[in-house]
């Protein structure tokens, strides 16, 4: 029952190997774009229902991005928001009852493993890995967007040795943050998952695992906020001006 | 690579994750984001309108309050001046009026009195002739009955001195 370090193969479709996270993320994309629909339907001035909790929802997003980038909110927003709202509500997914539990047996190199229908998206390394790639590329996408070509490569490359040695050392920083911002995902979420699975399984399926459940519930909170927030603040030093420029 | 291998990473799954992130993050921003964003901002200039409203209006009220109070004030004003006018005449009409009633009754009093004097004056001088013309035929009487014509004389000259004296 505990979760294997890769995501289990379900079907295929052509050459795309449908795995129970892939499955989950779309699951996780209706469930977003569902809810985006229903609410942007019905936008009034007096919000109701469905408008309280996307507006309580986005609005402190909105004013944490807008107090760091300033005029750039509209831009960073789309990417910060995503993250976390898919991350958030991928690792609450995780959580709920049947997600990891509910499965086929099959044999597997000669081994009987089991493999569920859906499972925690972010206990994929696949998915935290896109998530970083899609954090890094736009945040440098970005950058050559608010600076220019010249401004961002000179963020890197310089005549001056010193300010050629930091940009390089910056230049390597980059891959880094692909790396930091996916392990740290995939592992608290990864863990989190195994936990679960052995609180439940090894020790005692009633009452034990509770306590743990809690505990995911913030962690899976932390962990979207992070993301974005790391997003968000990488986004903002890397539009940023030279302080030469200024 | 060895390593990516053993968390499963394969460059068609990681794909498929990219393209679906980017199709929330496409499909929110239209239809999330935007619209969301848009709806706080409106809602928060209308609020910022509604209040600047409200004040203006409290401003305006108090103006108009201030304006009312002071009509009130300036009519009061011009009704006590008018009040105070209307005294003044209604005091001067009288003391005319009262002062041509002395006048009248002055004059009135001042004729009759003249008139009085004249009627007195008349009566007198009636009054004395008459008195004369008796004291004549009375001393004539008396004369001719006891006193010698040489007494008759004193008498009568006597007599005539002191009514003289008395009338004048």
């Amino acid at each position: 029952m505990e979760p294997t370090l890769a995501a289990e193969k379900i079907f295929s479709i052509g050459p795309l190997p449908i795995t129970n996270t892939l499955l989950t993320s779309w699951v996780v994309t209706l469930i977003l774009i569902a809810f985006a629909t229903l609410v942007s339907r019905n936008l009034s001035m007096v919000p109701k229902t469905l408008q309280n909790l996307a507006e309580a929802a986005l609005e402190p997003l909105y004013d944490l991005t807008e107090s760091l980038a300033g005029e750039k909110t509209k831009a960073f927003l789309p990417y910060v928001a995503s993250f976390f709202f898919f991350i958030i509500v991928g690792n609450y997914i995780g959580l709920l009852p049947g997600v990891g539990t509910i499965g086929f047996h099959t044999v597997e190199h000669g081994k009987e493993v089991f493999v569920p229908f859906f499972r925690s998206i972010n206990s994929d390394l696949n998915t935290t890995l896109a998530l970083a790639l899609v954090s890094v590329i736009a945040t440098h996408y970005l950058a050559i967007k608010y600076l220019g070509l010249g401004g961002y490569l000179g963020k890197f490359f310089s005549l001056n040795p010193i300010f050629l040695f930091v940009g390089l050392i910056e230049l390597v920083g980059e891959f880094t943050k692909i790396a930091s911002l996916s392990f740290r995902l995939f592992g608290n979420v990864f863990a989190g998952e195994t936990v679960l699975a052995t609180a439940s399984s090894k020790l005692f399926a009633f009452f034990v695992p509770i306590p743990f459940y809690f505990l995911e519930i913030i962690v899976g909170f932390v962990q979207a906020l992070i993301f974005a927030i790391l997003t968000l603040v990488f986004m903002v030093i890397l539009t940023e001006k030279h302080a030469n420029d200024h | 690579m060895e390593a990516f291998k053993s968390f499963g990473v394969e460059p068609i799954l990681l794909l498929a994750q990219i393209v679906n992130f980017l199709v929330i993050v496409f499909l929110l921003k239209k239809f999330f984001y935007g619209p969301v964003v848009k709806m706080l901002a409106d809602r928060r200039a209308r609020i910022e309108e509604s209040l600047k409203n409200a004040d203006e209006i409290e401003k305006r009220l108090e103006e108009t309050d201030l304006k009312v109070k002071k009509a009130f004030e300036e009519a009061r004003a011009n009704a006590q001046a008018i009040m105070q006018d209307a005294k003044s005449e209604a005091k001067r009409i009288v003391d005319a009026a009262t002062e041509e009633g002395h006048k009248i009754t002055e004059s009135a009093l001042t004729e009759a009195r003249s008139q009085i004097e004249l009627e007195r004056l008349r009566v007198q001088k009636e009054l004395q002739a008459e008195t004369a013309t008796i004291a004549g035929v009375l001393l004539k009487k008396v004369l001719s009955r006891t006193m010698s014509s040489k007494e008759k004389q004193e008498l009568t000259k006597t007599s005539v001195a002191q009514i003289t004296k008395q009338v004048s």
